[in-house]
């Protein structure tokens, strides 16, 4: 986004005070709602090619990052994950539990994230099924299985956590 | 399918949709890669024809009033406009990017808009003396001002005008040739395009 001056910054207008634990400031802005008619063109859309995924919201105004590191307050910019998994203390686990990071990418890009919120093992494979919530972009904020995504996402390649365990 | 319905595909909220998965600009034009739309808007682009009716287009979507409640909800036909005209006219893709540069409420067209503009101004900068006509940056350089090509293009004569300038064998008539002595001086190796209409 480097190439619109200041976009996303603490002075940018459009954005909201957003920083990582450590204080820095996170890029981000408020975008605009959809239309209604390009809402209900959605809900159309996404029911037909993903039926047994379960909206939850839909508005526009924060995108997959925004919801899981912002609160759904804003759309944050891809390239501060970095920033966002160093300073607020996110580490790799191998399998996840409720509330940890699902973190999709297609190569090396993280195109996607999203929040397991039900985790069950399956006897039968000997593997995890993961249950996310997660937002697709302008488009609405669902629930799905983690493999269940539109292809431009990738699959879910680890998952961050920052939880503290008990002392 | 024709070319105008086409266009109305690439215009409708089911085309949006698929392209408004993506969180981020790279994914954003992933998308767009991977569309069969796209290609078909690519295709469609190799004749001039097309290339014209869809500067026309970008045009009207920029002039058509938006609910300024919501996002513009051309904004994805323009992404999809500007970022194929770029491909393979990146004279036309600059006026374009002017013109969506003026429109409030959009988000992918704008974000690309700008990087055309942005880049264009990055190499007429390092070129020295060749600013194109309807970018220029003021002194301290922390500002992009762009001319509204909606207006200073909008009238059929001069968009035909410069189409004519695109083809080589009628460019001798308004003077525009790339190869001409004068505009290579000008322009180095900074990869613009005459984009002077008289």
């Amino acid at each position: 986004m480097a190439h619109i001056i200041g976009r996303g910054g603490p002075r940018d207008r459009a954005a909201i005070p957003l920083s990582t634990k450590l204080g820095t400031h996170i890029e981000n802005e408020r975008r605009r709602e959809s239309s209604p008619d390009a809402r209900r063109a959605s809900v159309r859309k996404w029911a037909t090619e993903f039926p047994d995924a379960k909206l939850r919201s839909l508005t526009a105004t924060y995108n997959c990052f925004g919801m899981v590191f912002a609160n759904r307050r804003a759309w944050v910019f891809e390239d501060q994950l970095p920033l966002v998994r160093d300073e607020d203390g996110y580490r790799l686990v191998a399998t996840p539990a409720v509330g940890d990071i699902v973190v999709y990418r297609r190569t090396t890009d993280i195109e996607h994230v999203g929040i397991a919120v039900e985790v069950r093992p399956n006897v039968e494979s000997g593997t995890w099924e993961v249950i996310v919530l997660s937002k697709w972009g302008v488009e609405g904020e669902y629930f799905h299985r983690e493999t269940r995504v539109p292809q431009l996402f990738g699959r879910p390649a680890e998952y961050w956590t920052d939880r503290v365990e008990a002392p | 399918m024709t070319t105008a319905q086409l266009l109305d595909h690439v215009e409708s909220h089911d085309f949006a949709a698929s392209i408004n998965v993506a969180s981020s600009s790279r994914s954003a034009i992933d998308a767009l890669l991977a569309s069969p739309t796209l290609l078909e808007l690519r295709d469609a682009l190799g004749k001039p024809d097309t290339a014209y009716e869809v500067l026309t287009r970008v045009f009207e979507l920029t002039r058509r009033s938006v609910d300024v409640r919501y996002e513009n909800p051309n904004d994805i036909a323009l992404f999809a406009y500007v970022f194929t005209l770029n491909e393979q006219y990146p004279a036309l893709a600059l006026i374009a990017a002017a013109a969506i540069c003026q429109v409030p409420n959009l988000w992918w067209a704008a974000t690309f808009a700008s990087e055309i503009i942005d880049n264009r101004t990055a190499r007429n900068m390092s070129a020295g003396e060749t600013l194109s006509e309807i970018v220029w940056v003021a002194d301290v350089v922390d500002r992009i001002f762009v001319a509204d090509t909606r207006w200073l293009f909008s009238p059929r004569t001069r968009l035909a005008e410069f189409f004519v300038a695109m083809t080589p064998e009628y460019a001798d008539v308004v003077l525009l040739d790339m190869s001409a002595p004068e505009w290579r001086d000008e322009a180095g190796d900074t990869g613009d395009l005459p984009l002077s209409v008289s």
